[in-house]
């Protein structure tokens, strides 16, 4: 099982162009790591994943706990709208590119009508390097939020009554009781969607290869994308090698971080 | 038929003004949320050229079900033939997981050294 793993890290040391058989790989000690820190292409898609992940991570943890706190027992139709909330996350993901490519339609999408109602002029979405990422980021915050929220919910249903009811003979108003009962009862809850978001964030890569292909100017290439592109595009599997295993060294540090800090708080 | 002792306390039911305002905003934004699904719906049985028609037609004027009978008999998109390769992949891995996944874990928990849980 830890073949292929092990086979990404020696090709990660070596130079090899896939095609021309096992016979061709030369050792390259760490010529493909050095040449990623001064690969343009390598650093920029790197910030954008930085952006992304904090954009994407940010915004859903702090939206999907908002709304399951309102959902759980501060509204009526719960079924109806965690089913809402749930549909975008089952929905398959080159299905949504393919229906989001359509709204985010420049000239006549419906999304791009929309703005324009409101007499503003639109942004081009995805046409433009300025928005492109943003717009991808928006889409996926609304594909992942409906995950989140499920979680979180189940999260709520754990939070014992009494804590409440404690918090409000002691005078608490909702605020404080969020604050003080529901978000600490909610930290494993927190913890674990915190890494697999994360983890999430940095992977992507569906929605980037099917919208815009990494452009418009690299503006969207991301980590994942760019390992694709070097690896089946220009047959570098040592580097892109390089790239996976970056990638996973900085997933490894994150996470690794997020474990600390836990065992800090408790 | 004496009832007068079967009568539980009802609860009060009042309507919570702050929980029909939060419904109110929360199934705005549900809404929001799941129309892309409903505009693909709409768009599937529209013309080529009413799909981008603004303000949008939720319900199209002469709804088309030939997007429909298309996909199943386009000869250069077997669509048929593309549906059972997703029935076949889904198939073998349910199949390859629950097989798999039944046998794993049993010797895990009775070996005692290290690594006994990060073979598979």
């Amino acid at each position: 099982m830890l073949f292929p793993v092990l086979f990404s890290l020696i090709l990660s040391f070596c130079e090899w162009d896939l095609i021309s058989g096992f016979q061709n790989i030369r050792f390259a000690g760490l010529e493909n790591y050095q040449g990623l820190i001064s690969d343009d292409w390598f650093v920029s898609s790197l910030m954008n994943n930085f952006r992304y992940s904090i954009v994407v991570v940010s915004v859903t943890m702090v939206l999907s706990l908002v709304v399951a706190y309102f959902i759980n027992d501060k509204v009526y139709f719960k079924k109806f709208l965690r089913t809402a909330f749930f549909m975008p996350y089952i929905a398959n993901i080159a299905a949504i590119s393919v229906v989001w490519i359509a709204l985010y339609q420049p000239s006549q999408g419906p999304l791009t009508r929309i703005v324009q109602t409101f007499g503003v002029a639109s942004p081009k979405w995805l046409a433009s390097p300025a928005t492109a990422l943003n717009s991808i980021m928006l889409m996926t915050i609304w594909v992942g939020l409906g995950y989140n929220i499920v979680i979180y919910l189940a999260g709520l249903q754990n939070v014992p009554g009494e804590l409440y009811e404690a918090a409000e003979i002691d005078g608490a108003n909702s605020f404080a009781k969020f604050m003080h009962v529901t978000l600490p009862s909610l930290s494993h809850t927190t913890f674990f969607l915190l890494t697999t978001t994360i983890i999430n964030s940095f992977q992507v890569f569906g929605p980037i290869n099917i919208m815009t292909q990494g452009g418009p100017a690299r503006s969207t290439t991301v980590l994942v994308y760019y390992m694709y592109l070097l690896a089946f595009r220009y047959h570098k599997m040592g580097k892109a090698s390089a790239v996976a295993w970056v990638l996973f060294g900085i997933i490894f540090v994150v996470t690794l971080l997020q474990f600390r800090s836990r065992e800090k708080s408790i | 038929m004496d009832t007068t002792n079967h009568v539980k306390p009802r609860p009060i039911r009042r309507f919570n003004a702050g929980k029909i305002a939060w419904t109110f905003i929360f199934c705005v934004l549900g809404i929001i949320t799941i129309l892309p699904f409903l505009w693909m719906l709409s768009a599937s049985f529209k013309k080529p050229l009413e799909i981008y028609d603004f303000p949008i037609q939720w319900i199209p004027t002469e709804p088309q079900v030939s997007n429909y009978i298309k996909i199943w008999n386009n000869p250069s998109y077997p669509f048929f033939r593309f549906f059972l390769n997703s029935v076949n992949v889904a198939f073998f891995s349910v199949i390859g997981c629950l097989f798999s996944a039944r046998q794993r874990p049993m010797p895990s928990p009775r070996l005692n050294s290290r690594g006994a849980t990060s073979y598979s």
